[in-house]
């Protein structure tokens, strides 16, 4: 490690962290009660519990993860940056693992004051843990949501420093950005994964399944029980779970490409932190779809009315996320200069983002009228 | 002393330095020269560790620069068009270059600036190019780094602060006899005024030669009427008449530019040195030729 270029990184960055963390933790706090007031509005109960907390919370961080090579002002993203980086005294490999133990130390802030809103934030409203099992998923969630972080930044950072140009760096971001989201809602699933496992191993039947669990569990169903009319039922919705993320890889590639075509004959160094809000936030739309899809296809898998109920709860956490990224992006680049199609794309995604969240929410309605089967946290 | 050796540097196949070789001494000022896309910018990359050769080295009193911090903390590098961050501040600058340059001094950067007329108070994104070019020159300046590598070093700058650089350079030379700079630019006759050697980047290759060697002349003549009117036999490079005055540049020897004129009886004739200017542009027409 770098000693000198920690100290310049601890220097030059905190004045846009302080930013940024204070915009996390305003939408750590806002998302869940605006939550809440969807609930109270829709089904006349209340949501905020830490899952739901969580829920928020995790897109938040790793999304956050992925943008801080951005915001580190690192030394790749153009010619003129790595002139200044690279011609100082110190190795790449220094300078690297500089970047990653920065990296650690932020992230680690992050999650930590995040947690701690929202540990007080759920105690202050009285409606915190329910119980001990509930307590053990969430906290057994956070290793894997901080290590979801780490590789996110840490992969954020490598992707850039390998790439050739703008045009592969960003849609290398772009991946590794939706890589560990993408395996925190595999093995993650409804955030109680690890607690099944703990169940398991206790001897305890689990309650919930999580992607990954479930995929494996059609799996074996179809080998030793093909017969069955619901495990063939049960292999096909875990197909649509899993079709329904190759459909998400797919679309990001799609996005990229169409996104990238643009800017690549653009000046690098002043169009990408201008745009890459627009980006993300196009992603983060194109998350939102693909969570709805995926927990529609478990919400019938498991016969459970909690994975429907869970599903509003996750597109609407990522609406919100969004929303927060678009503003937030805009307000620290305050020069950002949005062109009259970005507006109108962002536009259409929340739009999509609203059409397919109301859909989803009467199917739910439609599958369940009574709000008294939903899962109270 | 940085002494180059054998190397080679391409970019998606293309080569851009050739297995070069040069060596550039201590305590000196050395201009690089060279055509657009000639090569440069990409040497004084290598040279400052931003670029991995291909093949061959660069040593700084036998040290490789390349991943080597200690080298590396000898070198001051000013690219052509840095980039410190859309909303930087001098004070970035000053954070920056003092956390890693030991001998950075914040107090002769204020100083500099001062002097070079930046306003410190401003980002570095409000300034004009040639303001901003100023407040960088003026970080070199304040680096004392042992080598000091400047890419376009004269770029937007006004004729005034041109000639102030200029002094602080000469200045900062009879300072620190140790210090040694190279700087890359298009400006010869800015370079003229200063430079104790230059170096040619042409097609991949560096010859520090094409000044002195090449053997070109500019001759001063007058007569008393118009003198020749057929030069053709010094196959001149250039031919400027004004009335009884003339000049030309050949290649020629000084003795036989001086039997050729003789029979004509000029009032004067004046064999004088080229500026690096024409020693540049007239080695390209010849070659051209």
């Amino acid at each position: 490690m770098s000693k000198k270029y920690f100290r310049y990184l601890m220097k030059s960055f905190w004045p846009i962290a302080t930013v940024y963390i204070t915009l996390f933790a305003i939408s750590l706090i806002a998302i869940p009660f605006v939550i809440d007031l969807f609930c109270i509005l829709l089904f006349r109960i209340r949501a905020i519990g830490f899952s739901s907390y969580m829920l928020a919370m995790g897109p938040s961080c790793i999304f956050l993860s992925g943008l801080l090579p951005l915001l580190m002002h690192t030394r790749y993203y153009s010619k003129n940056r790595s002139d200044v980086i690279l011609s100082m005294p110190m190795n790449r490999r220094q300078a690297f693992i500089t970047e990653g133990l920065f990296g650690l130390a932020l992230i680690t802030t992050l999650l930590v004051f995040g947690y701690a809103i929202g540990c007080g934030l759920c105690n202050a409203l009285g409606n915190g843990y329910s119980t001990l099992g509930t307590f053990e998923a969430d906290l057994l969630d956070l290793p894997l949501l901080y290590l979801a972080c780490l590789i996110t930044f840490l992969s954020s950072t490598f992707a850039v420093s390998v790439a050739n140009s703008g045009f592969q760096a960003v849609v290398m971001i772009l991946i590794v950005n939706a890589l560990p989201a993408f395996l925190y809602s595999l093995v993650g699933g409804s955030f109680t994964s690890f607690s099944n496992l703990f169940s398991m191993f206790s001897g305890e039947s689990p309650n919930w399944l999580s992607q990954s669990e479930v995929f494996e569990r059609a799996l074996m169903f179809v080998v030793s029980d093909s017969a069955n009319p619901e495990s063939l039922k049960m292999f096909g919705n875990a197909m649509i779970a899993f079709l329904c993320q190759f459909l998400f890889w797919g679309g990001m590639v799609v996005l990229a490409f169409f996104e990238f075509q643009k800017i690549k004959s653009e000046n690098l160094g002043t169009v990408i932190p201008q745009r890459f809000g627009v980006v993300n936030s196009l992603t983060l739309m194109y998350m939102l779809a693909f969570a709805l899809m995926t927990q529609l296809a478990i919400a019938d898998l498991s016969n459970s009315y909690l994975y429907a109920y869970e599903f509003i709860l996750f597109a609407f956490a990522y609406f919100l996320i969004s929303v927060f990224y678009f503003v937030s992006i805009f307000i620290v680049r305050r020069k950002a200069k949005f062109r009259k199609d970005d507006w109108i794309r962002f536009a259409i995604a929340i739009t999509a983002g609203i059409v397919v969240g109301v859909a989803m929410f009467g199917i739910t309605r439609a599958v369940n009228p009574s709000p008294d089967n939903y899962y109270y946290y | 002393m940085i002494e180059i050796t054998n190397l080679t540097k391409s970019y998606d196949g293309q080569v851009v330095i050739k297995n070069c070789n040069a060596k550039i001494q201590d305590g000196s000022i050395n201009g690089l020269v060279g055509e657009n896309g000639a090569g440069k910018s990409t040497l004084l990359r290598l040279i400052a560790g931003v670029l991995k050769a291909d093949s061959g080295s660069i040593l700084l009193d036998g040290e490789e620069i390349f991943e080597n911090p200690n080298a590396k903390s000898k070198i001051f590098f000013l690219a052509d068009e840095p980039y410190f961050g859309k909303n930087a501040h001098i004070r970035d600058l000053t954070m920056l270059y003092s956390i890693f340059f030991d001998g950075f001094t914040a107090q002769e950067f204020k100083k500099n600036l001062i002097r070079y007329h930046v306003d410190i108070d401003k980002p570095l994104n409000s300034f004009s190019k040639g303001m901003r070019r100023k407040a960088y020159l003026a970080a070199a300046l304040a680096s004392h780094a042992d080598i000091i590598l400047i890419d376009e070093a004269f770029d937007g700058l006004d004729p005034y602060s041109r000639n102030e650089f200029k002094k602080d350079l000469i200045e900062l030379i009879d300072k620190n006899p140790k210090t040694t700079v190279v700087i890359a630019s298009h400006s010869l006759r800015e370079l003229g005024d200063i430079c104790d050697s230059y170096s040619l980047v042409d097609n991949g290759q560096i010859s520090d030669d094409f000044v002195e060697a090449k053997n070109l002349h500019k001759v001063h003549l007058a007569f008393s009427d118009e003198g020749p009117a057929d030069l053709s036999a010094l196959k001149p490079l250039m031919v400027k008449r004004d009335g009884h005055f003339l000049v030309i540049v050949t290649d020629e020897t000084e003795v036989r530019i001086r039997a050729f004129f003789s029979q004509y009886k000029p009032l004067m004739l004046d064999i004088v040195p080229l500026t690096v200017e024409e020693a540049f542009i007239y080695n390209k027409e010849r070659e051209m030729l």
